[in-house]
Parts: C-alpha cells; sequence; structure tokens
C-alpha cells in the first residue's frame, strides 16, 4: 500500500515541540527589531516565519519569557488605537537572542553539511 | 450569531478564563483577561468570526492553566521552600517522566532518612536487636531477631547518624525538586 501515513500521536509532540523551539528565537527575532504587541507578533510569526502555531500559544510563550526576565511588557493606551500590551526585549533578552542565533546557526550549518554529504 | 450574541459569548469565555485564574494575583489576572479581550476584538474587527476566534485559545480552563502552572513553578522556584517544591513535583508526576523519577528519588531519600531515625529511636530501648546489620541477609538498618548470625556495624554511631541523614536528605531531595522543576520549565 502507498497511502500516507497516518499522523501519529508522538509526530505531533515531536512536531509541537520543535514548533516551540522555533517559535522561542523568531519571536526574540521579532522583538529584537522595535516592541509588539501579542497579536502583531503572532501574525508575523506565521506570516514570515511560516510557524502555524495556535491562536492562544503566543501569551503563554510571553508570558514565560517576561517572567524570565528577557521581555518586558508596557500597556499602550491612546485615543488613537485599540489598548495594547507592547513587548520589548531586556538586555537580558538581547544577550538570549545573540546566544539562541549562535546556536541555530551553528545546528543549521551541521544539518546543511550532513543533508549535503548525503545527497552527494 | 448576533452582535449582542457574540458579546455574551465572549464575556462568557472572558469570565470563565478568570475565575479558572482564581490562584494567581488580582493584578495580574486582570491584565490577562484585558490582553485577551483585546486580542479577540481586535481579531473579530478583522473579520474573524466570534467561534474561530475563541477556538484559537480552546477552553478558558485549559487555557488558563498555562498560566497557572508558569505562576505555580516560577513561585516554587524562586521561593525555594520544600512543601512547594514538593507539592508542584507532586501536582506533575503523572505527566512528566522527570517529576516522576524525581519525587521516587525523594521518597527513597525519605525512607532511607526515616528508617535511620526510626532504628535509632529502637536501639535506645533495645540496642542488642537494633542497628545497621550485615552478613547473610545482605546490609540493612533494623531490628535483627537473632543477632548472633550478623554483624553490627555502626553500634552507638547511629544517634549522631539519625539527625546528619536527615539533613542529607532534605539537601539532597530539595535539589533532585529544584532540578527537576527547573527541567520541566525548561521543556515547556
Amino acid at each position: 500500500m502507498t497511502g500516507r501515513r497516518k499522523v501519529q500521536p508522538e509526530d505531533a509532540q515531536s512536531s509541537a515541540q520543535w514548533v516551540r523551539a522555533v517559535s522561542e528565537v523568531a519571536l526574540l527575532s521579532i522583538l529584537g527589531e522595535r516592541p509588539h504587541y501579542g497579536l502583531e507578533i503572532l501574525d508575523r510569526l506565521r506570516s514570515e516565519a511560516a510557524l502555524q502555531i495556535a491562536e492562544g500559544t503566543i501569551y503563554p510563550l510571553l508570558h514565560r519569557l517576561e517572567r524570565a526576565g528577557l521581555v518586558s511588557a508596557e500597556w499602550s493606551i491612546s485615543e488613537a488605537e485599540r489598548p495594547r500590551k507592547y513587548y520589548a526585549l531586556t538586555p537580558a533578552g538581547a544577550r538570549e537572542l545573540e546566544a539562541q542565533l549562535r546556536e541555530w546557526g551553528r545546528l543549521s550549518r551541521r544539518l546543511e553539511a550532513f543533508l549535503g554529504r548525503m545527497a552527494g | 450569531m448576533s452582535e449582542a450574541g457574540d458579546q455574551r459569548a465572549i464575556a462568557g469565555w472572558l469570565r470563565r478564563f478568570k475565575w479558572s485564574l482564581g490562584g494567581m494575583p488580582s493584578p495580574e489576572r486582570e491584565d490577562l483577561v484585558a490582553e485577551v479581550r483585546a486580542h479577540l476584538d481586535e481579531r473579530i474587527a478583522a473579520g474573524v468570526g466570534v467561534t474561530e476566534a475563541l477556538n484559537g485559545f480552546g477552553t478558558p480552563e485549559a487555557y488558563a492553566r498555562n498560566f497557572v502552572e508558569q505562576m505555580e513553578l516560577a513561585r516554587a522556584l524562586t521561593g525555594g521552600r520544600f512543601p512547594s517544591l514538593l507539592g508542584a513535583v507532586a501536582r506533575r508526576v503523572h505527566r512528566s517522566a522527570v517529576a516522576a523519577a524525581a519525587f521516587i528519588a525523594v521518597l527513597l531519600l525519605a525512607g532511607l532518612a526515616g528508617g535511620i531515625c526510626v532504628t535509632a529511636a529502637v536501639k535506645l530501648v533495645d540496642p542488642v536487636h537494633a542497628g545497621l546489620w550485615f552478613g547473610e541477609g545482605g546490609l540493612y538498618f533494623g531490628r535483627e531477631q537473632e543477632p548472633g548470625r550478623m554483624r553490627e556495624l555502626l553500634g552507638p554511631w547511629i544517634f549522631p547518624l539519625a539527625p546528619v541523614s536527615v539533613a542529607l536528605a532534605w539537601v539532597l531531595a530539595r535539589l533532585v525538586l529544584i532540578s527537576s522543576l527547573q527541567a520541566v520549565r525548561s521543556s515547556r
């Protein structure tokens, strides 16, 4: 039989873990540009990083990073726009982003080299 | 759904969400509710249906659990108090192998220290039969019916050893609990 293999629960779990790990570095990168609010981060993660993360996933992640001191949050309330809570990188968050990008680069170079060897 | 129905659905979801965040400090709870409300309002204003917008968050109870658990973990790790650490690990035993292993390790340490203390207490009233025994039956703390066939290794040293074992077990158990909670937190 050549049908597509049914997605197993462990596949979904492993995929969720992968998305979680990538989401964190992608989120920190977005905040590295300028402060963003939750919905804006979510839309950018989906459209620019192609991360299909669930709507509500963003706030537990942001709050965890806030508790860890990597991001800070502040409400912006003005007549011009809706009330929004903006998140910004803290100095510790900037250092963490740098470390995660370094690690990400190292891993992707090794994986690329490995796949190149396998293909060639 | 009518606009009034939409508002009722959102208000109902947010009410259940707020109620499920019951263990959190009030300002933090209000802040979370306001943030989710702002998110939902903005999505709906952009044309997303209420049901679809709410479905993205799941049930309010499950969604609130994310934040309550984060707070509980942070509190236990920041406070470092043994009962909070043990409670936080115990509540995760059924869904985390790390927490289950840590919990078993703590039980073993408590059992060992408790066994030494009980043996020391028994030795006060029955010095001949109680102690750390070694021989055919292996090595164990406790009461030996036939002390002649085994060797008692500690003698009176069991009395100072009892409080030392309690202190050591407490320190080791605390380390195990903290490490396991840190591992659980980093895996979230």
